[in-house]
């Protein structure tokens, strides 16, 4: 990675040691000369406002970027998903459904309050709490019990054994909450963030701008290095990059898929890509009697019709990887089983009578290039598609809430680990797709082993054939991953932009980042 | 006396009953698009518990005509309730954001005006051919292309090159008074384009009818020189066209300056209110609304009585 060449060897880390140690074996790897400096703000221009503050119920990416920044896990991920710690400094797996977290020494709120096992306990006690609702409980396992076992212990039991455990144990959405504050009714998560993250919030204009400080209790000494980090909300791409170039800004994500084109040639601008296991989807709804789909042929020869390697080409800029339903950037990822085959996709068309689809489009720029060119891709096989672009507000009505949509491209996230999006395919298990998704027995009996299988053999060859029932259902069609584009002022600050991200913490790094 | 009193009594009462109409039509409206805000926040992971208490916690389980009812007594008591998304009082919120597009309508105008006057007078006086019609174009020019591709050539111009103006994000006044000035020229410019093309055109209009006034050849005849004419006849006498459309152009700037100021990233109340529209943040979009139906049925009515004092004709 070229953002680690350039860091300096100031204020060492773990990570750092073993990359100078890593600099002294190869010549290679030598850094830019340019001195770190701590303090100072950092500006980053993110390209969404955070609308939901709870972490517990946060659901989209863009409030879990800001929430990292404040809130601590119990776990972390490392640079390539394998899972690290985070507040806990260690833990042990007595037996295959119980875990023992051992919590680190001097964590604490940025109240100055020591962090408790029991607000460990009680945190994640709310998120698999049914009474609370947290979308994120069905990706922790059937919970039996969260017990502090002493002060600096924590106990999860679970009814039966779940590999996904600790990735999402490493997910905002089991953030670490001030319980003492909040069951007092001194603190409100809806309303403010408090943790015992690197920073902490003091101002905040919604649309407009956060105001972070470097949390004077944060546990790692010496981090973060900036004194403060100024959130611009600039919402649109031109702006950002605007803003890059002229140096108003230091650092700024990208959604738009021509990022890294439009940021080539900019003076002192370096361009990351940070590979996540996001995948872009076309559901066709199998559910809603208005939709033709409901005959599987039918979903099948639009399948068959797709031109995967041309999505990812021409509307994502060549940017993202082909992918079957466990991402293909994971270790047990899968490619796609099903080959584009048109003629079989017109003759299927036509055995069904022939076909003439509408798609429910949001207005995202990479989402309604890629409608694009799955309308280009089908009309080959002979099938009619129509785009109809929405809002927002619009666009979850009539996919999520109502189901009543014909065909709708838009994207998961894939989180840590290769089988957790995959329950969104078995709708008992989310409790919120059936409105789209129909059973499918073998599917989601094979879903509820893999999640008990360990890692290894058995639960690869799981993975594999739940990707291939996936695309032979082809209800909701993997298409290709989605990476993010960083960009940042490589004259200004010192960066390091991790390859491989599952929760949307594009600077997960960011209290090691430092100016130049 | 009587007559003008019956005549602002009947006046008042339809701007009441008008602004009553507004009010219904833009909570009908905004609570008819589909997609409630609690399934816009709850988005692709809707949990029934989650969204049961958010309905619960603004009220939104509860029959729309009570919603409504609740809503239009406590406006009406200047209370226009909290933002769903920010839990903060509407009111505090516009006000944080109110300046900014006040800021950039007035420089807007002031560009206009500065800029748009003397080319329209130029161009009109068509003392050199090629200056008339340059203007001529211009104008046409500024009105028709629209602000946001305006806005755009700018951004590009401005952060490609570094020539010095802040692009892309907003400094507030008080923070950085000169930054301030930096950041909000080029989003006033590009609103100010549609301004200098309305101004330039229509001072240019009156310029050339000026001109075929009697009095302006006699103006000339008398031996009086170019930059007099202009001063004593032609600038007080293109007034009343451009003051009026100066007006109206302010009038629309109050409404129109969202697409700018997304594009800037300038924290306005017109940015403020469309994302409230997409998160479908009632409360602010009902306030947005009722405030700017209020000003123009309140200007409408003070319009109205000034006429009627002025020209009792119009009382009848």
């Amino acid at each position: 990675m070229l953002d680690r060449k350039s860091r300096s060897l100031c204020g060492l880390t773990r990570r750092n040691v073993l990359a100078a140690g890593a600099s002294l074996a190869v010549p290679l790897f030598i850094g830019s000369g340019a001195r770190a400096a701590t303090g100072g703000t950092l500006v980053w221009g993110k390209s969404l406002e955070m609308t939901m503050l709870d972490p517990h119920t946060a659901l989209v990416g863009s409030a879990w970027q800001l929430q990292y920044l404040v809130y601590d896990t119990l776990v972390t991920m490392g640079d390539h998903f394998e899972i690290q710690p985070g507040i806990a400094e260690s833990w042990e797996q007595p037996t295959p459904s119980t875990y023992v977290f051992h919590l680190r020494e001097g964590v604490t709120f940025s109240n100055g309050r020591a962090m408790t096992a029991g607000d460990v306990a009680g945190s994640i006690g709310r998120v698999v709490d049914p009474k609370f609702g947290s979308w994120w409980a069905c990706q922790m396992g059937s919970v039996k019990s969260v017990q502090a076992v002493d002060a600096k212990t924590v106990k999860i039991e679970l009814n039966e054994p779940f590999t996904p455990l600790l990735p999402s144990l490493a997910a905002s959405m089991t953030a670490i909450l001030p319980m003492k504050e909040l069951q007092e009714g001194t603190f409100n998560p809806s309303k403010e963030l408090m943790g015992t993250g690197p920073f902490m919030v003091t101002a905040h204009q919604q649309n407009d701008y956060w105001t972070l400080t470097r949390n004077p209790h944060y546990w790692r000494k010496g981090y973060p290095k900036f004194d403060e980090v100024s959130i611009r909300i600039i919402t649109d791409d031109g702006a950002r990059l605007a803003a890059l170039q002229s140096g108003a800004i230091d650092i700024a994500n990208f959604e738009n898929p021509d990022a890294p084109k439009l940021l080539q040639g900019a003076t002192n601008v370096k361009t990351a890509i940070q590979q996540t296991g996001d995948l872009y989807t076309l559901a066709l709804n199998p559910v809603w009697d208005q939709s033709p789909f409901r005959d599987q042929r039918l979903r099948q020869a639009v399948n068959l019709s797709l031109n995967r390697e041309q999505i990812r080409d021409v509307a994502l800029s060549a940017q993202g990887t082909v992918s079957g339903v466990a991402a293909a950037v994971f270790k047990d990822g899968c490619t796609p089983t099903v080959a584009r085959d048109v003629a079989k996709a017109k003759e299927l068309a036509a055995s069904a009578g022939g076909l003439s689809f509408a798609m429910v489009v949001q207005t995202s720029e990479a989402i309604q290039r890629i409608a694009q060119v799955i309308q280009q891709n089908v009309a080959e096989a002979g099938i009619k598609a129509e785009l109809n672009v929405v809002d927002e507000g619009v666009f979850v009505d009539k996919v999520f809430v109502t189901g009543k949509f014909q065909a709708s491209p838009f994207f998961w996230s894939a989180y840590a680990d290769p089988g957790m999006v995959a329950a969104w395919w078995e709708p008992s298990v989310s409790g919120f797709t059936g409105k789209y998704v129909v059973s499918v027995p073998e599917l989601n009996d094979l879903v509820h082993a893999e999640r008990r299988t360990p890692n290894g053999l058995e639960r690869t060859a799981q993975l594999k054939r739940i990707c291939a029932l996936v695309d032979d259902g082809a209800q909701m069609i993997p298409l290709v991953t989605k990476p993010v584009t960083v960009g940042y002022r490589s004259d200004r600050i010192q960066a390091d932009i991790h390859p491989f991200e599952g929760y949307n913490d594009t600077l997960r790094h960011i209290a090691e980042f430092s100016r130049v | 006396m009587t007559a003008f009193l019956v005549f602002a009594s009947r006046r008042l009462a339809g701007a009441i009953l008008t602004l009553f109409l507004a009010s219904v039509t833009v909570f009908g409206s905004i609570h008819s698009l589909p997609g409630s805000y609690a399934d816009v926040f709850l988005g692709a992971h809707p949990t029934p518990q989650v969204k049961a208490r958010i309905e619960e916690t603004f009220g939104l389980d509860r029959p729309l005509p009570i919603q409504y009812a609740k809503w239009i007594a406590a406006a009406a008591r200047g209370d226009f309730g909290v933002s769903l998304v920010t839990q903060k009082p509407v009111a505090e919120e516009f006000a944080l954001r109110l300046p900014v597009t006040a800021e950039l309508a007035a420089m807007a105008t002031a560009i206009a005006i500065l800029a748009g006057i003397p080319l329209g007078i130029w161009g009109g006086l068509e003392r050199w051919r090629f200056v008339s019609r340059l203007s001529r174009l211009c104008g046409s020019l500024a009105i028709s292309v629209p602000d946001f591709v305006i806005g755009s050539l700018l951004i590009y111009v401005f952060s490609h090159y570094r020539l010095g103006l802040t692009v892309g994000t907003w400094v507030s006044a008080t923070s950085n008074p000169l930054g301030n000035i930096s950041a909000a020229l080029l989003p006033s410019c590009a609103l100010a384009a549609l301004g200098v093309g309305f101004v330039m055109t229509t001072a240019r209009h009156a310029t050339i009818s000026i001109r075929a006034m009697p009095w302006f050849l006699a103006a000339v005849a008398r031996g009086k020189t170019a930059p007099a004419i202009v001063r004593e006849h032609v600038v007080k006498n293109a007034a009343i066209p451009v003051v009026t459309i100066i007006a109206i152009y302010l009038g629309y700037l109050l409404g129109g300056t969202a697409v700018v100021e997304s594009l800037f990233t300038a924290p306005g109340i017109g940015r403020y209110i469309v994302e409230a529209v997409q998160l479908r943040d009632y409360p602010v979009v009902q306030a947005g609304v009722l405030l700017a139906a209020s000003v123009f049925i309140g200007l409408n009515l003070v319009a109205d009585l000034v006429y009627a004092a002025l020209d009792p004709r119009i009382r009848v």
